[in-house]
């Protein structure tokens, strides 16, 4: 809960600069996706037909035939050469695999004690078990979270303080507020603006 | 490393100039995670960014990512102090 304040609010930012600490504007966030790239569904309706079968209803690969053949039958009425979104449900699950394959991979490793082991008494197993490690790559998962449009009015860039009332008392909030950021990423020269 | 704080790195390099701090968060938690038989369990490693408010990150917004999971001999479990041999294993 943050306290009630009166008084003037000041507000101290940090600014993004170059080399010689003058001002570079502040990156824009990415604008949400005009929803053209479907990437392995191609289009809106293939990806929700997926989405709603797969996803939500979780429904049997036998059913996702049925409705597949149920679509196919309704379109041939009017184009003999026309198909449903997906051609059963092998196609459909294939088709998210790959989704998911370009995404970003889980991979692994095994990673085994090398160290030194009791003398005396018996050896933990963990020394002697090889253990499974699953990752997927941190560096694309770091970039999907800062480019994800989702966040653009939730995100901050630049590191900054808030003093309130009249003792100007510094106000925490977010990680950006706080003081390990302001040091890690601000130089000597600062801004500061009242509202 | 000591006393090396994060812009005196990015303005060392020209490439980085104009760059955007991103304070990378690290975390797990007792919870395991049963594959298939349950033969095999894990400890999820949590990943986030500082960037985002801290709202996004509490609520179900993606704004924490599974990053990886560790495996856990199955022998750990039973054995007192458990958590501490397998934390210096890692």
């Amino acid at each position: 809960m943050l306290p009630p304040y009166s008084g003037a609010l000041i507000i101290s930012e940090g600014d993004i600069c170059n080399e010689n600490g003058e001002s570079l504007s502040s990156p824009q966030p990415q604008e949400a996706n005009d929803c053209a790239d479907w990437g392995p569904f191609h289009n809106r309706l293939r990806f929700e037909v997926a989405d709603l079968l797969f996803r939500r209803v979780q429904m049997s690969g036998s059913h996702i035939d049925e409705i597949l053949r149920l679509w196919t039958a309704s379109l041939l009425e009017i184009d003999p050469n026309a198909s449903g979104p997906f051609r059963n449900h092998r196609d459909l699950y294939e088709t998210i695999d790959y989704s998911t394959l370009v995404d970003n991979p889980w991979m692994s490793f095994t990673l085994s004690y090398g160290g030194k082991r009791p003398e005396m008494g018996p050896i933990p197993t963990w020394m002697t078990t090889p253990t499974e490690i699953w990752y997927r790559d941190p560096r694309q998962l770091i970039h999907d979270l800062v480019g994800n449009p989702d966040f653009r009015d939730e995100i901050d860039y630049v590191p900054y303080h808030e003093y309130i009332g009249h003792q100007n008392n510094h106000r925490f909030h977010d990680f950006f507020s706080g003081d390990w950021v302001w040091k890690q990423a601000v130089s000597t020269n600062t801004m500061t603006f009242s509202t | 490393m000591a006393n090396y704080r994060s812009q005196d790195l990015i303005s060392s390099d020209p490439s980085t100039h104009g760059a955007v701090f991103v304070p990378i968060i690290l975390g797990s938690d007792k919870t395991t995670v049963s594959v298939g038989t349950g033969n095999n369990e894990y400890w999820p490693i949590y990943l986030s960014i500082g960037n985002i408010h801290n709202n996004v990150r509490r609520a179900h917004r993606n704004g924490v990512v599974v990053l990886g999971f560790l495996g856990i001999a199955k022998s750990m479990h039973t054995q007192p102090g458990s958590s501490t041999t397998s934390i210096q294993l890692i």
